[in-house]
């Protein structure tokens, strides 16, 4: 049985005018196998953060199941102690560093207040210690855990949001567009870590992002979704050097590398234009 | 992500005004300890008439004179203090609860319950606040506390729906979902997280609002509607000191309404302050 | 030498004292050239920028040249920056939302430059910005011109954006982070819309941003920017392997880099 079971999950976001609905995400399903990395690839409107959130039960579904290491997530929670028990099998860790910390604590504090909530430790000393390890692992020291968000950079920030993700022992961490807001090397510093934990720990990521280059280097697998469909997924490398669906050809053209050329991107944008109106999807 | 260095804004090169700030907040702990000790350090009684020396300038015996019954303005003023600051700052502790309690519950459950709590605070928006109150003692008597009560009920929509607008902003940053992705349910994620980080921007708000809820109370009083005689409230004062107005004695209305005015200046003076370094550090 | 700059200075005051954010940065832009301009965030870039059209008023201390089509910028009066903003430069920014009215109409937004600074008529001002938007790939421009910003996409508002820009028959665009805020296939259209004017206008170009392999595959030249000054130029021809101070090899190893098949 895999760790994550999506099947057929479905939402359409009404709007109030008469204008169409939105389909964000439309009759998805695949599998996350535990202790795998998989991406979901798309750009803005494609429904890769609705389907994260849904995954995380901040977004409700309209129709389908999603299937976390057993248990039904689509069904209504009932309860403190089963919405507890919910928040330990899968964490996030949000795109924009700065609004992903509560201003008012210490980035130290943030960590003991999880692990208090989920009675993960119990004594002081225990949640010292614990704190000393999760912030270790992100490669922060004790000194920075007295800091407040804003004292610390954007790539630090992120790192205490994944030592919070982490401090649940969650076996899924689904990451939105983790690092996009982050400089290069940042960035760089950032995914080597994930990588690293994934090694350590056997944790599974979801990582949703629009950036090619960034989930070949981190995950195993990939989705490429499309205005909320799947239309490619598979092997990482293979979905992106050979590329079968005329979308994802048009994202492997239109990704910046050595000898790009923009314009041949626009070609292959109107024989992708030319594809979806033949098919009846555009 | 480019972080433009924003040049700071021309300010003028005086040092903020710290000598203001000094001479306000020092003004302040003066009222203060008048509240508190008034009674007991006051030269004479609250009710000391005396008709010998009805209307009488600054003297030795009398520091600032006294009103149409000879009685001292100095310790009236001071005995009063106590009277027309407890009640105001009861007044905006009411007011606060209930308008954050709203505004926050609003914000929160949005939908039905924003809907219904939004068109009641209209309603009591449209309804002149003094017409309100003058009402609900109507309806429950003349008296200081029945005008503190009815103030609060009058004040509480302003708040709240001021807290609302400052909770919506809040409760849309990541931390508010990456609380809920722990399991934490609304009332806790309200109380230790909404809450707490508005509170920078609400009591700058509220700094603004105590003149006001001066003022309020004192024209009550004035009215006739709040505190009663012998009260020394200053806003009883005022209305007091009228009849004399006619015949060339100033001092008994302009004591206490100087003394009210220069509360409210002094508040905002050091309250905006406050309110900055809180900004600030939060 | 459509942009010159040379030994830019530039500082601010904070908390009474100078602080200085550019030390000494040199470029320049030539007719027909796509310049990039690459950085961290906090490097400097956008800074420099906006020193060269004069946005920055009496805050920020200025010193060294900056020549935009031959007019001195530092120290000129305000008619000749204002003349140099208005027809020999325009400027692209990474939010078409924040460069244009909501309120107003498309159309009239962009009329509005032509009429009032060159003193067009509206009809030929309008004739004009439809034959521009056709020319950055808007389909029908007819009706776009009579729709709002928000009823257009991210990647289509940039459009407009970019033919507002184009609409003043500037001699030299300067893009900061342009394309940083939309979607890949969409950046890649846009780059190409500048290629396309580049050639078709002689214009020159400085195209700022923190991506240096979408500066690496697009431009003639680059400088790397780094803390206020510029530590490598970089000439097309074997980007990478030309590199040589230890920020850019920094930059090119850190940076994620796609492996795809040759033929792409």
């Amino acid at each position: 049985m895999s760790l994550v079971e999506v099947t057929e999950l479905h939402r359409v976001f009404r709007t109030a005018r008469s204008a169409a609905d939105v389909t964000a995400v439309n009759r998805v399903s695949f599998a996350i196998e535990a202790g795998e990395a998989v991406g979901l690839v798309g750009e803005s409107g494609s429904g890769k953060s609705t389907i994260a959130r849904i995954l995380m039960g901040l977004e409700r579904a309209d129709a389908g199941t999603v299937v976390i290491d057993g248990e039904d997530r689509l069904r209504r929670v009932r309860g403190r102690s089963e919405r507890l028990r919910r928040a330990r099998s899968v964490q996030m860790v949000f795109q924009d560093p700065n609004g992903t910390l509560d201003r008012h604590l210490t980035v130290g504090e943030t960590l003991r207040r999880a692990l208090k909530a989920h009675r993960m430790v119990d004594s002081r000393a225990a949640a010292q210690a614990r704190v000393g390890e999760l912030l270790d692992r992100v490669r922060l020291t004790e000194r920075q855990s007295r800091a407040k968000p804003h004292e610390l950079s954007g790539g630090q920030r992120q790192r205490i949001a994944i030592a919070r993700a982490l401090a649940l022992e969650p076996r899924l961490v689904v990451l939105d567009e983790a690092v996009s807001a982050l400089d290069v090397s940042v960035q760089a510093q950032v995914l080597d870590l994930l990588a690293e934990i994934q090694r350590d720990s056997g944790v599974g990521y979801l990582f949703v992002s629009h950036d090619l280059a960034v989930i070949q280097q981190l995950c195993q697998r990939a989705l490429v979704l499309f205005r909320g469909a799947v239309v490619e997924q598979g092997d990482v490398d293979r979905v992106l050097t050979s590329p079968e669906h005329a979308y994802t050809k048009l994202l492997v053209a239109s990704t910046p590398g050595p000898g790009w050329d923009p314009e041949r991107v626009v070609e292959a944008r109107m024989s992708f234009t030319q594809r979806m109106t033949v098919a009846g999807e555009g | 992500m480019t972080v433009l260095l924003a040049p700071r804004p021309r300010t003028r090169k005086k040092r903020g005004g710290s000598w203001g700030f000094r001479i306000a907040a020092g003004f302040l702990v003066l009222v203060a300890a008048a509240s508190a000790v008034g009674p007991a350090v006051a030269p004479y009684a609250l009710d000391e008439i005396d008709f010998a020396a009805i209307w009488s300038g600054p003297s030795a015996a009398h520091l600032l004179g006294t009103d149409q019954l000879g009685r001292d303005l100095f310790s009236r003023l001071l005995i009063g203090a106590g009277e027309t600051l407890v009640g105001a700052v009861i007044l905006l502790v009411l007011a606060t609860v209930l308008g954050v309690a709203v505004g926050v519950l609003a914000a929160w459950r949005g939908g039905w319950l924003d809907a219904v709590l939004a068109r009641i605070t209209d309603v009591m928006f449209a309804f002149p606040g003094l017409l309100f109150v003058v009402l609900v003692i109507a309806v429950f008597g003349k008296g200081k506390w029945t005008a503190v009560v009815a103030l609060s009920l009058a004040y509480a929509p302003v708040i709240a729906k001021y807290t609302r607008s400052l909770a919506l902003s809040e409760i849309a940053r990541p931390y508010i979902d990456a609380y809920r992705a722990q399991g934490l349910g609304g009332l806790t994620i309200c109380l230790r997280g909404v809450i707490p980080n508005l509170l920078p921007a609400l009591v700058g708000y509220l700094v603004v609002l105590f003149g006001g809820v001066l003022m309020s109370l004192a024209t009550l009083s004035y009215l006739g509607f709040g505190a009663q005689p012998p009260s020394s409230e200053w806003g009883l004062m005022v209305q007091e000191g009228q009849p004399g107005i006619v015949q060339g004695h100033f001092l008994p209305t302009l004591v206490p309404g100087a003394a009210i005015a220069m509360v409210v200046v002094a508040v905002n003076i050091v309250g905006v302050r406050i309110a900055d370094r809180l900004q600030a550090r939060g | 030498m459509l942009m010159e700059i040379r030994d830019l200075r530039l500082s601010f005051e904070r908390d009474g004292e100078p602080v200085e954010i550019l030390h000494g940065v040199d470029l320049e832009v030539a007719a027909g050239e796509l310049v990039g301009l690459v950085g961290e965030s906090g490097s400097g870039k956008s800074t420099t920028v906006r020193a060269a059209l004069r946005l920055y008023g009496d805050e920020a201390a200025l010193d060294g040249s900056i020549r935009i089509d031959g007019t001195e910028m530092i120290g000129a009066g305000a008619d000749a920056v204002r003349g140099v903003r208005a027809e020999r430069v325009a400027l692209v920014q990474q939010d078409p939302r924040a460069a244009l009215n909501p309120v107003r109409r498309i159309g009239d937004s962009l009329a509005e430059r032509l009429t009032r600074v060159h003193g067009w008529t509206r009809q030929r001002a309008l004739a004009r910005i439809v034959e521009l938007l056709g020319s950055v790939g808007i389909s029908q421009p007819e009706y776009r011109v009579r729709q709002y910003p928000h009823e257009l996409s991210g990647g289509m508002l940039q459009r407009v954006v970019i033919a507002a820009a184009l609409s003043t028959d500037p001699k030299l665009i300067l893009a900061d982070e342009a394309t940083s805020a939309l979607d890949v296939t969409t950046q890649a259209e846009v780059l190409a819309i500048f290629q396309r004017q580049i050639r078709e206008r002689g214009l020159g170009m400085l195209l700022i941003t923190h991506d240096l392999h979408l500066a690496a595959a697009t431009c003639d030249r680059i400088y790397v920017l780094r803390e206020g000054e510029v530590v490598e130029t970089l000439a097309r021809p074997g980007l990478f392997s030309e590199a040589t101070h230890p920020y850019t090899r920094t930059l090119i190893e850190t940076a994620p880099v796609m492996i795809r098949r040759a033929e792409g």
